[in-house]
């Protein structure tokens, strides 16, 4: 018997066999691209409110500067120097000599108010172990100092540059210090868990006080002008007040 | 002549449906999921350099607050502010916040980390300074003025 050959037909359908591989191609691109929006801002910590145990805090006339902030038009902010620490690059100014938030000279003086002010090694290590025992939860004083800790934890210390090294480079001042070696002003000194990661930061900050004044009708833009220009300026201290018409004001 | 024919157990998955699935999964996510949006009140950020801004760990508990004029611009107009879906004006703002980190402390056992400000730029000072103060006295200290990185359209 013999069989008469099949005559090939073309067929209707579309080939469909790569469609799960597009679709899961797809689902993977979209999955891996896409960002969700995450808000970011300046952090900031209000000082603790009045209480008969808590003594006033009293900034030393060398570590304290006080700016008048107003408005001066659309999205324009000046400042007027009310108080400086004497011998310093900034000197009280007279009323009119106000300066712009965005001059550069103004923002170079502020800078070498700053880092001329920066806090010795021992407190920033002082405050490294405090923040890695509350890290850990455990109550303050349980290590006697940073390099027991250190030891007892198996923690690696870590140096991350700051401000100044990223404008200066290898030429920024440094001081040594026996545990972290070379740290410079504004770098984050920095306890590295095996497990954990980073388990506790702090920054080599500087003991500048700046006091914002600002006029009532000033704009909320002003204030986060004048924090953004002071933190990019080393300034890690600030305190915001209303400069009342009648003299005088109400800390915050 | 006799064909034997051996029957055979098939190992093998049948995936042709698969497709299928993938895509009506995809279909119904696409369709179903809701993004959050905050559309209570529409604020103009301020601006800020991007070394200087932080932001939030996924751990933090956080709470944000948006505070606009009721006519922008108008110093004269009232404050209002949004906490969640709730409108309230900005006077009330620490009271209730307080109020919300006393809830979530006795339901969860979690303490409230941060305020987040979402304030618009044209705020007067003389009002937040006044906030300020308030948040302090109930004993809120850690808060964020979210800005917008320097640059960005205004």
């Amino acid at each position: 018997m013999r069989f008469r050959k099949e005559k090939p037909r073309a067929s209707g359908d579309i080939p469909d066999a790569s469609l799960p591989d597009i679709a899961f191609l797809l689902l993977i691109f979209f999955l891996v691209t896409t960002t969700f929006e995450v808000q970011r801002g300046i952090a900031y910590r209000l000082p603790r409110k009045p209480d008969e145990q808590i003594e006033e805090v009293v900034i030393e006339e060398t570590n304290r500067l006080v700016l008048t902030v107003k408005q001066w038009g659309l999205h324009e902010y000046v400042a007027l120097v009310d108080q400086a620490p004497p011998g310093g690059p900034l000197e009280r100014a007279r009323a009119g000599e106000d300066i712009s938030l965005a001059d550069t000279t103004f923002q170079r003086k502020i800078w070498i108010l700053a880092s001329d002010r920066a806090e010795s090694l021992s407190v920033t290590t002082g405050r490294l172990l405090e923040n890695l025992e509350s890290a850990k939860g455990v109550p303050g004083g349980t290590y006697r100092n940073l390099s027991v800790a250190i030891q007892t934890e198996n923690l690696v210390p870590q140096v991350r540059a700051g401000i100044q090294r990223q404008a200066m480079g290898d030429a920024a001042p440094s001081r040594a210090d026996p545990i972290f070696g070379e740290v410079a002003f504004g770098d984050t000194l920095v306890l590295v868990d095996a497990r954990q990661g980073e388990i506790a930061t702090v920054v080599v900050e500087s003991e500048l006080v700046v006091i914002l004044k600002f006029f009532p009708d000033c704009d909320y833009e002003g204030m986060v002008a004048a924090l953004d220009m002071l933190r990019r300026n080393g300034v890690s201290r600030t305190g915001i007040t209303i400069q009342e018409r009648t003299g005088g004001g109400d800390a915050a | 002549m006799k064909l034997r024919r051996r029957m055979k157990v098939e190992a093998t998955i049948f995936t042709g449906t698969m497709a299928d699935i993938v895509f009506l999964l995809l279909i119904f996510f696409m369709s179903t999921t809701l993004f959050k949006e905050d559309t209570g009140l529409r604020v103009q950020f301020p601006q800020a350099h991007p070394e200087v801004m932080s932001e939030l760990g996924k751990q933090f508990l956080k709470v944000t607050v948006w505070i606009k004029q009721a006519e922008p611009g108008n110093d004269e107009s009232e404050l209002v502010a949004r906490i969640g879906d709730f409108d309230l004006p900005a006077r009330q703002v620490p009271e209730q916040l307080k109020r919300l980190s006393e809830k979530i402390w006795r339901e969860q056992n979690k303490r409230v980390d941060v305020i987040v400000l979402n304030v618009d730029q044209r705020v007067p000072m003389g009002s937040m300074v006044e906030l300020f103060n308030a948040l302090r006295f109930e004993e809120l200290y850690s808060i964020q003025f979210n800005a917008e990185e320097f640059g960005a359209n205004l």
